[in-house]
């Protein structure tokens, strides 16, 4: 196994294409949780542990599953439950057994599971990967790349949110709107990582 | 959005909520993956709005539909019961109606379903889909829930068509494809690329509230 | 314990009906996708080899660096090898380019297809480019006048300009200068290099094969 492809699929996924500069993927999230750097975070890391877990799931339920009874065009029901309860069963889990990372992750859990860049990430992954050789691997470092790329965005985005608090936006532009053009601005620096090849 | 529970209201004004006082894009702010990612030239939001209104008008009719009939068939502790199960339901007849949508288009639409890509599948993590159900479907008739649909996926339609219009005509010099200004007109690439739908959608909402702030308009946005 | 079984029969009832439904539709679109997808490779091949009448099954061919090239053979009038379609592909500046590139059985291009690439809207996308033919107001006012529908659909002019050149005419000409070869795309260097090192390479290294073969 090459490790360079999976260098190089990290960073496509979490720079080139990043998924809420390049792809618009996990907007809703990115627009409602960045007015602080910490739940940025906290955020960040659900997306970053859900992504990878569901990208390694959904590889086998579709391998295993779907593949050998013919009804792959049945994925997206597929994929959607699958994460609707992996996520269901990590909230479970961590509230049992792992009370301070429930606390710190808790409540960004549920918002996860209507998230397009998990649905998205692993629709990527069927699209692109299933198929090839070590997929299973390479959809995995998909997954971790699309979290972390999402991260990355949450965190530029709350430390620049968390300081356009104290300057003079126009009233009309105050909030959401503002939040969607900082975006854009930062969209144009992610451009420059556009034909990136490695 | 509650507000639209329970209230008698005309059937005119069921369908014409939806585009504008709870227009789903610009009031709401639901769904804006897609919006944004699709509106680069007007073909394709429309093709992207007709899948969403597709599937928005098939869970909600189902979904009334379903509903009304176990509240008339079970007891009302059954109906509670029932009821703490919703989400599991609403998710599996959206995406199938997600996966009847992507086979459909992928079948008789090639040119298009290769340009949406990635966002027909999507259409069933759009939280307007779920949220009309949740909202409205779910504790209102068929009938209402029709025009509920109708109404929101045109106003879902008319907000990407009002972002691409802006974004192919600037950014590409072209309406529906075909040139609108001479040869000599240099279009603004920004806007074709990713961050023009940010700036473009950042910017109306902010017209729209300014609209809204100086003719004194009514409610919050 | 018997809500749960309850619960548990709703929603398998729910899901049944709707894998029934989806079920009904798959198989009506499956015939759909099959043939339009043939439809559209059949096109495509018509298009690059505009002289065969009939096109063989995909073929492979081994290449001599060690891998493998998917081609298509057309026959012409009579049964004779009029050309082949070579499925071409290269990694472009953000995306794969994926050519469908026609030639004569002496390896002159009789045209090309650019047949799957996602490069940047407005600079490398427009490998895909069609001349514009009129303004939306001469196309306005044709509405009124009661003007024909289009006709044929113009073909990119980018990919216009492979047709009859050689293997070895296949490069980039410089800016300003005029001669056979290729106009790049303004800003799309690099799209348009890869583009023709597809094209170029694909045909070399399939006529080094063939004639290896005999």
């Amino acid at each position: 196994m090459d490790l360079f492809e999976l260098f190089s699929i990290f960073i496509g996924v979490s720079l080139v294409h990043n998924f809420i500069f390049c792809q618009f993927l996990g907007l809703c999230p990115y627009i409602g949780v960045t007015e602080r750097t910490s739940s940025a975070v906290g955020m960040g890391m659900a997306v970053i542990f859900v992504m990878t877990l569901t990208s390694a799931i959904t590889w086998a339920v579709y391998e295993w599953v779907l593949v050998p009874c013919g009804i792959t065009y049945l994925y997206i029901i597929a994929f959607i439950l699958v994460i609707a309860a992996f996520v269901q069963l990590v909230e479970m889990f961590l509230q049992k057994s792992v009370p301070a990372l429930y606390r710190a992750l808790g409540i960004y859990l549920p918002l996860i599971t209507t998230n397009c860049a998990v649905f998205g990430v692993v629709t990527l992954n069927k699209i692109e990967l299933f198929g090839t050789t070590n997929s299973l691997l390479k959809c995995i470092v998909q997954g971790f790349g699309g979290g972390a790329g999402f991260m990355l965005a949450m965190l530029i985005m709350a430390g620049i949110r968390e300081r356009l608090e104290m300057a003079d936006v126009p009233e009309a532009l105050k909030g959401m709107p503002i939040a969607l053009i900082t975006a854009g601005l930062t969209a144009i620096a992610f451009l420059g990582f556009s034909g990136l090849s490695i | 959005m509650s507000d639209a529970n329970g209230r008698p209201a005309g059937c005119w004004k069921e369908f014409a909520k939806g585009i504008f006082s709870q227009n789903p894009i610009f009031v709401i702010v639901l769904g804006l993956c897609p919006t944004l990612a699709v509106s680069v030239s007007i073909e394709n939001a429309l093709g992207m709005g007709a899948a969403a209104t597709f599937v928005l008008l098939g869970s909600n009719i189902v979904i009334a539909a379903l509903m009304a009939l176990l509240g008339k068939m079970l007891s009302p502790e059954m109906l509670a019961q029932v009821k703490k199960i919703r989400i599991p339901i609403y998710i599996v007849i959206i995406a199938s109606f997600v996966t009847i949508v992507d086979l459909l288009m992928n079948g008789f639409a090639p040119a298009l379903y290769a340009r949406l890509g990635l966002y027909v599948p999507l259409i069933v993590v759009n939280c307007i889909v779920l949220g009309r159900a949740e909202a409205f479907a779910a504790s209102n008739g068929v009938i209402a829930s029709t025009l509920d649909a109708l109404g929101m996926g045109l106003g879902f339609t008319l907000a990407m068509l009002l972002l691409s219009t802006v974004r192919e005509v600037i950014g590409a010099g072209k309406f529906y494809g075909y040139p609108v200004f001479g040869p000599g007109y240099s279009p603004m690439l920004i806007l074709t690329l990713a961050p023009g739908a940010l700036l473009t959608f950042g910017l109306f909402m902010g017209l729209f509230r300014h609209l809204k702030n100086t003719r004194g308009g009514n409610g919050s946005l | 314990m018997g809500d749960i079984v309850k619960l548990c029969a709703i929603l398998t009832v729910v899901c049944m009906l709707n894998g029934l439904a989806i079920g009904y539709v798959y198989d009506a679109s499956r015939v759909a996708i099959e043939k339009t997808a043939a439809a559209t490779l059949a096109g495509s091949l018509k298009l690059v080899v505009p002289r065969a009448e009939k096109f063989s099954e995909k073929k492979q061919a081994a290449l001599a660096d060690g891998r493998s090239l998917d081609y298509y053979e057309g026959y012409g009038p009579g049964g004779a090898v009029a050309g082949y379609a070579l499925a071409a592909e290269r990694q472009g500046y953000q995306s794969l380019l994926k050519v469908l590139v026609g030639i004569d059985p002496a390896g002159t291009i009789e045209g090309i297809k650019v047949i799957e690439q996602a490069e940047t809207p407005g600079l490398g996308a427009r490998v895909d480019e069609v001349e514009a033919r009129g303004t939306l107001w001469g196309r306005i006012a044709g509405m009124f006048r009661g003007a024909a529908a289009e006709k044929e659909p113009a073909q990119p002019w980018f990919q216009s300009q492979y047709k009859g050149l050689a293997p070895a005419e296949l490069k980039l000409l410089r800016p300003g200068r005029d001669g056979r070869g290729i106009h790049a795309l303004t800003g799309a260097t690099i799209t348009s290099r890869a583009l023709t090192d597809a094209v170029r390479d694909s045909i070399e290294l399939f006529l080094a094969t063939k004639k290896e073969r005999g």
